[in-house]
């Protein structure tokens, strides 16, 4: 039976269709020429398939040419993509002021003397289906209807638009309030001596809200960002929006953090991607605990983490005929803001280009090719190499503090004897971290850290502890939670987190009822925000935004969470700390105490998203 | 009900919406407003978007269909929620499409120490700046890949003090006479029909009372 699968309205409809003749059938069908999108259009197009791009815009590239994100945020070099790589970078050398510029000319160059069609100003509204296999797609394109029949569909729109069309399962946005990372307006600016991009960024929007998305595109664009442009005149706003975040498929294979961090990597994998784990907001209070744990439980936020993502991450899960080889691909949300990296797509569109190429050469469905087959290919390219897994490291070229920071291998410790000379620095969070690792056998030597003389020791021993589940080292975290304690941990060459900040975090994954009173003075009190601690400039290099008081937003948005997750944990506390959070956001004055910028502002909308995750609790709580 | 549902975010649609406010709707392909001329002059900067803030504005909406009924007419749209329509008793069409045109052009931006001199082609400069404007034409039935080949032939000329520092994204079109115009109650309005943005703003404005 075949199936045309469309949305009205934002919900599937599945119609069957008696008699189907497409305009055209190619081998693959690409749907968004991106980053990710043209280079799997190039690579299956050279490998001698037949292949239609569909494209809203009107030109290829897609954020790495429309969207100047022209860089690579670390990944792992190797593989096909570098020879297109080469040709633009000596061309712009030469002709142009941007990579951007010199992308859009050569990778479309490339693709149509490669043979490949291409549809601008085009999308998909339809997905033909027969059973659970994608066979065809219709497409609009200036107003008319057109089905065009393939063997293999890659959505490449970084949104998984293709894939929910087809009916596949997606996921999207953080578990505490359902937002994705903060998106972000590109412009390109001329300093006098430059051509370069610059990113403003905004709030958190659901792009797939036409309302929202349209206020959120006319507020960013009309906001006026004079101190970021201060000093250059702009040449253009970027034509495309800078979100950072999607959809994703729940894949055949999906990739877990948990997993990343308890070394139960994938046998099969299609390359190694290799990045922090980039939040970008600074709302990292709601990002759930699987990344809390690692980046304000023991400050490592900007640790690099290497991820091995199996080919089957970009098979809807339950589906053939499809792949999903781009942001929206099958990783979790935590690992989600590593795995999406410029090299990521290109890897994903390499992996994706091998694999139809197989499918089609061999008559086979996707599911069918082998693994073997594919992964020889993408080792001969240099797209995955074993040498890629490099584990954790600490990586970059600049320290927190200006000074050159030598990148190098993170070794846990494995001897409990080993954590005093960690604990007691100003950079525990290795320490804090192996903990993990070590597990029971490191408590005797933990609780004996506890009565340390030493105040970082006996604190982050109670951060370690903590990191086990246990509260022995709870009274610390409480005085450490009291005192505001605002010293920044210096583990990490930025994002480092504040102590006062990782003690409350602590506090509330430990379900603290002690606390609850400090913490609701804390969210209540009009005069909090007058406490030294922020205003000890010393302390806020993170969080210096003009108009922007990011320590106290870090301290009040830790509070919040951690008394969500104590009445969670403590329902007879619940009604205490709702009306705690009634008290504290019956009026607009947490946020004039945070910020001075408007809603739909980056900092705006985190002052409000701290409301938001209150209320919600409450809500949850039936109370 | 919309009272008018305006096609294409030009600043012909910013002169309707500012005029109609919250009884217009803009339905745009594009994540972007005022392109038309953005593209042909780059200097028409974010000052359209106050104006279509107060209008309702549908980004990343391709128009599907325009179908007349007894008491208006309902556009078809195909976006992030996949297939919507919008009833309006009004049609307003901003936008341009070849068959309105006697010629078009795709405009380049470079920087140039000299005043660049290329075969065929206008360049203008942009103020006292040495940013300057080519605008290779091409033939109406040129896509985008064509156009970008007759402007690579051009930048491939570049003198060394030359460079290429962005390309437009939407085509220059030189607009035929004859327009506003109406046809089966639609009132086609290209924005780019007009010589300025400010022009086109007020062409808005006007067609709005
Ligand atoms: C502001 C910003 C800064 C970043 N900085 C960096 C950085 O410095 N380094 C780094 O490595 N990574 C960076 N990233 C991440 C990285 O750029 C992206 O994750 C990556 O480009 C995503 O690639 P993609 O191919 O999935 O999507 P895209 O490159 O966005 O391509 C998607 C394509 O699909 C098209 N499309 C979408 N919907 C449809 C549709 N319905 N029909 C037809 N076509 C459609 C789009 O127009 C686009 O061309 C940044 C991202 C952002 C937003």
């Amino acid at each position: 039976m075949t199936y045309l699968s469309e949305i009205r309205n934002g919900k599937q409809i599945l119609q069957e269709v008696a008699a189907l003749t497409f305009e055209k059938t190619y081998d693959v069908i690409v749907c968004g020429l991106g980053t990710a999108g043209s280079n799997a259009a190039l690579f299956s197009a050279e490998n001698g398939l037949s292949v239609l791009g569909v494209e809203t815009l009107t030109c290829a590239g897609g954020n790495h040419t429309l969207g100047g994100v022209v860089g690579y945020y670390f990944g792992c070099p190797g593989g096909r993509y570098e020879e297109m790589d080469k040709t633009v970078f000596d061309f712009a050398k030469r002709y142009t002021s941007t990579t951007a510029e010199s992308r859009k000319f050569l990778m479309e160059q490339a693709l149509v003397e490669k043979g490949v069609g291409l549809l601008y100003e085009a999308t998909v509204c339809g997905v033909y289906l027969e059973e659970n296999t994608v066979i065809g797609l219709r497409v609009l394109q200036n107003g008319h209807l057109t089905d065009y029949g393939a063997k293999v569909v890659m959505d490449c729109t970084a949104e998984a638009y293709v894939a929910a069309m087809a009916g596949c399962e997606t996921v999207c946005g953080r578990s505490s309030d359902g937002q994705m990372q903060p998106y972000t307006l590109v412009s390109l600016v001329y300093d006098g001596e430059k051509y370069r991009f610059t990113n403003v960024d905004f709030g958190r929007v659901d792009q797939y809200d036409s309302k929202a998305l349209s206020e959120a595109v006319l507020f960013c664009r009309s906001y006026h960002v004079q101190e970021e442009h201060a000093g250059t005149t702009l040449i253009s706003q970027m034509p495309m929006m800078g979100f950072r975040e999607g959809r994703r498929i729940v894949a055949e294979q999906p990739v877990k953090l948990d997993d990343v961090f308890a070394g139960c990597q994938t046998g099969t994998p299609m390359f190694y991607s290799y990045a922090d784990l980039d939040k970008h907001g600074w709302d990292i209070a709601f990002d759930g605990e699987g990344l809390g744990d690692w980046a304000i439980g023991a400050n490592l936020g900007a640790y690099n983490v290497t991820v091995a993502v199996p080919y089957k991450a970009i098979l809807p899960k339950g589906f053939d005929g499809l792949l999903v080889p781009c942001r929206a691909l099958g990783v979790d949300r935590d690992v989600s803001s590593c795995v999406r990296m410029n090299l990521d797509m290109k890897k994903a569109a390499e992996a994706a280009a091998q694999w139809a190429t197989l499918a089609v050469t061999q008559n086979k469905s996707l599911n069918d090719v082998s693994y073997a087959a594919l992964a020889q290919a993408l080792k001969e390219s240099g797209c995955l190499k074993e040498s890629d897994d490099r584990g954790f490291r600490i990586d970059g070229t600049v320290n927190w503090d200006g000074t050159p920071l030598t990148p190098k291998q993170v070794q846990w410790l494995t001897d409990p004897a080993e954590l005093e000379s960690h604990l007691k620095t100003e950079t525990p969070g290795i320490a804090i971290w192996s903990v993990r690792y070590m597990g029971e056998k490191a408590v005797p030597a933990l609780l004996k850290l506890l009565i340390s003389p030493d105040e970082n020791t006996k604190k982050h021993a109670a951060f370690a502890l903590a990191m086990l589940g246990r509260n022995e080292g709870a009274e610390i975290l409480r005085e450490t939670a009291a005192a505001r304690d605002g010293l920044m941990l210096k583990d990490c060459r930025k994002n480092n987190t504040l102590r006062g900040c990782m003690a409350i975090y602590w506090l509330g994954r430990l379900a603290d009822r002690t606390i609850v009173p400090e913490l609701t003075h804390l969210i209540c009190d009009e005069n909090e925000n007058q406490k030294p601690v922020y205003s000890n400039g010393a302390l806020t290099t993170r969080y210096k935004v003009a108009g922007f008081d990011g320590v106290y937003f870090q301290f009040l948005s830790q509070a919040v969470m951690a008394l969500v997750r104590i009445g969670d944990v403590h329902r007879d506390l619940q009604a205490e700390i709702a009306q705690a959070f009634t008290v504290a956001f019956a009026s607009d004055g947490y946020y004039d105490r945070i910020t001075k910028r408007p809603r739909q502002s980056s900092e705006g909308n985190m002052a409000l998203t701290i409301k938001t995750v209150a209320l919600a609790a409450i809500e949850k709580w039936a109370l | 009900m919309y009272e008018v549902i305006v096609l294409g975010a030009t600043f012909a649609a910013a002169g309707i919406a500012e005029t109609y406010g919250k009884d217009c709707l803009v339905i745009e392909q594009r994540m972007d407003a005022g392109y038309e001329f953005f593209c042909a002059h780059f200097d028409s900067g974010p000052e359209v978007y106050p104006y279509l803030q107060k209008a309702d504005v549908r980004f990343g909406s391709h128009i599907v269909s325009v179908e007349k009924t007894q008491v208006g007419f309902v556009c078809t749209t195909h976006g992030v929620e996949g297939f919507c329509t919008f009833e309006a008793k009004r049609i307003i069409d901003t936008r341009v499409t070849p068959q309105m045109c006697e010629s078009k052009a795709f405009p380049i931006l470079i920087a140039s120490e000299e005043p660049p001199a290329f075969a065929g082609v206008s360049c203008k400069r942009i103020g006292e700046t040495n940013h300057y404007i080519v605008s290779i034409p091409v033939s109406l039935s040129s896509g985008y890949p064509e156009a970008r080949t007759a402007a690579l032939d051009v930048v491939k000329q570049f003198s060394q003090t030359q460079k290429l520092i962005y390309s437009a994204d939407q085509f220059d079109y030189r607009v035929k006479d004859g327009y506003p115009k109406e046809e089966n109650g639609i009132l086609y309005l290209p924005s780019k029909a007009f010589v300025s943005p400010g022009r086109a703003f007020q062409a808005g404005k006007e067609a709005a009372r």
